[in-house]
């Protein structure tokens, strides 16, 4: 009975010693267990690229090799259902780390400096629908830096974003999109609104706070 | 004979309602221009966005078929009415298309009450 009522958790993290921690932290812990491991993004990828595979719940850490978690975390949640959810676990400084967990779809992010009955609330609480955002305690700024939700953009608009970031001319842009200078244009227009930017270069800001274009290569 | 796409849909900053008949119109819009697209393009994916931004209700609906050349198009009735809906709104449209090139539809509503009442004052004309 208390088999089906777990909450089924997978840790992904290229340090053994901290996937060990971590899951017999979950599996002391009444009403969780772990289902799986991973120790680089691609295995994270390969475990999930079909769906959540059972899975509830995914920790995973944001510096492994092969694909960082942000990036791994992004492409799990584009193909797997809403009751799957993933919390980015670091132990990286990085104010931005929170607000690029949540661009990504993550449902949470914690700081592996938070107390070990912190991250297990937070497995329970994500769980349950919230998102749960516990920074580094040392670093407040991670909390301040912590934007709402940002608006998604449509395949198209990061295409011009990232053009637009890089300076080149609206007419560069559409022909390298392969759209018409008119569509440009609007599509320059409804991103700087979406991000609230001001001009280009505040939008070139907005763009490298967030990781916006990080992962672009043009 | 109607084809098949998949249809994708996404909308921006839409929480604030626009008053009057826009919104009625602008969906009678919306369907046309998908009815059309599935009638004569043989697109499989048409894409419809419609943002909300500086008082301007933009519809853009962009498919992947086998477009058209503007340049010698009769109009049918279908594009008349898009045509003749947009400019009792007030608003304007633009056809970007080829042949092979599929065809991206811009439509501009203004939605701004302040800045459009004065220019167009039936535009509200049965707003409850």
């Amino acid at each position: 009975m208390q088999e089906q009522t777990d909450i089924r958790v997978f840790v992904a993290d290229d340090h053994e010693v901290t996937v060990q921690t971590l899951s017999e932290i979950i599996n002391t812990t009444k009403g969780m267990k772990v289902v799986g491991t991973a120790a680089d993004g691609n295995a994270v990828w390969n475990y999930f690229a079909k769906g959540s595979n059972g899975v509830d719940v995914a920790l995973i850490d944001i510096g492994m090799p092969e694909m960082n978690g942000l990036r791994a975390t992004g492409l799990i949640k584009s193909v797997c259902n809403d009751h799957f959810k993933v919390i980015v676990i670091t132990g990286l400084d990085g104010v931005f780390f929170p607000a690029e967990a949540i661009r990504n779809h993550a449902d949470g992010f914690v700081s592996k400096n938070r107390h070990k009955d912190e991250i297990t609330d937070a497995i329970f609480r994500v769980a349950k629908g919230e998102i749960v955002i516990l920074p580094d305690p040392d670093d407040p700024n991670q909390l301040i830096e912590m934007p709402n939700r940002l608006p998604e953009l449509l395949p198209k608009e990061s295409q011009v974003l990232c053009l637009v970031v890089e300076g080149f001319s609206a007419k560069q842009i559409a022909d390298k999109v392969g759209i018409s200078d008119v569509y440009a244009e609007k599509i320059r227009n409804t991103v700087m609104h979406k991000l609230g930017a001001r001009n280009s270069a505040h939008l070139g800001t907005i763009a490298e706070k967030y990781g916006l274009c990080r992962d672009r290569s043009v | 004979m109607q084809g098949t796409a998949i249809v994708r849909f996404h909308t921006y900053n839409l929480d604030k309602k626009v008053r009057g008949n826009i919104g009625k119109e602008a969906r009678l819009i919306v369907q046309e221009l998908i009815t059309n697209a599935l009638k004569h393009s043989k697109a499989n994916e048409i894409s419809v966005q419609i943002n909300q931004i500086d008082g301007v209700l933009g519809i853009i609906i962009e498919d992947n078929g086998i477009g058209f050349d503007s340049d010698n198009i009769i109009k049918g009735v279908g594009l008349m009415s898009i045509e003749e809906r947009c400019s009792k709104l007030g608003g304007s449209v633009i056809f970007e298309t080829g042949q092979g090139k599929g065809t991206t539809v811009f439509i501009d509503i203004p939605v701004d009450d302040k800045n459009n009442l004065k220019e167009n004052p039936l535009l509200y004309a049965g707003a409850n």
